[in-house]
């Protein structure tokens, strides 16, 4: 799904439409819906290429997957909008409490 | 410094009939991102009525420009006229921060990102609800930004997209 994601992403900036940047690659405007919707999978090449015809180039670089990072997107998707939104309002006044004390 | 309150900003906005999409950290904390901003970012339509609203609004938050070395902020003029001439405004209301952004980099501005936006429950008694970005319209805004802080928070952003999808 991150290949279709990325070339949403890259068609979006470029303001081009699904039949505009079809056409741009020779193919059609489903071809780009399916791939953007995760009804095919296109592969890295694919992607690649599909997104220099938009105008970008794909950048790549490796990170160390972050399990904590992991642990509390679980947690945070379990909840509803404004008990996501409640939980970081409390979190950042306590800690701007927490910095105003330590400032006198 | 007051509490920040993001819902009692947003909650102004909305009384007035302001149309808007929620855009930036709030955005992405509301689809479930987990991390922490301490201003609300918003992107209004750009129609003259749809602005004359926000003014209204923006004078009921008490909206000044927002300065490190006047810490309360330094008033300007609301206009719509004023608003129409920069691409973002960053203000201080009563309420917490509030950055008002015309056309977020990577984005069309409002009605592009309104087509990808949902209505989210942002809070509850009394029930707020308000037009939110998609997070994949918030991560093209922070790739094209390309800030250093954006940029940062990238890897967590697609990472919730992904788990958000399974």
């Amino acid at each position: 799904m991150i290949g279709g994601q990325l070339i949403a992403e890259a068609r979006k900036r470029a303001g081009l439409t699904q039949t505009e940047l079809a056409d741009r690659m020779g193919s059609h405007q489903s071809v780009v819906a399916r791939w953007e919707t995760g009804g095919t999978h296109p592969d890295f090449d694919t992607v690649v290429s599909v997104v220099r015809a938009a105008g970008f180039d794909l950048g790549i670089s490796l990170h160390h997957a972050d399990q904590h990072d992991l642990a509390l997107i679980r947690r945070e998707l379990t909840l509803l909008p404004h008990q996501r939104l409640s939980g970081m309002v409390d979190a950042v006044n306590n800690l701007n409490a927490m910095q105003a004390t330590a400032d006198g | 410094m007051a509490e920040f309150d993001p819902v009692a900003i947003l909650r102004v906005l909305v009384e007035h009939e302001v149309d808007l999409v929620v855009v930036g950290g709030i955005a992405a904390r509301l689809r479930g991102a987990p991390l922490l901003t301490q201003d609300v970012d918003i992107t209004p339509s750009d129609t003259r009525r749809n602005l004359d609203r926000l003014v209204t609004a923006l004078q009921a938050l008490d909206a000044r420009l927002r300065s490190v070395a006047e810490p309360d902020g330094v008033p300007f003029p609301l206009d719509p006229a004023l608003l129409e001439t920069a691409s973002m405004w960053t203000l201080t209301t009563r309420f917490g921060d509030l950055d008002v952004v015309m056309s977020p980099a990577g984005t069309g501005g409002y009605q592009d990102l309104a087509r990808s936006a949902d209505e989210l429950l942002v809070a509850e008694d009394p029930e707020l609800r308000i037009k939110v970005a998609s997070l994949a319209d918030v991560i093209r805004s922070k790739e094209a930004a390309g800030r250093e802080k954006d940029r940062a928070a990238l890897p967590l952003l697609r990472r919730t997209l992904e788990e958000s999808q399974d």
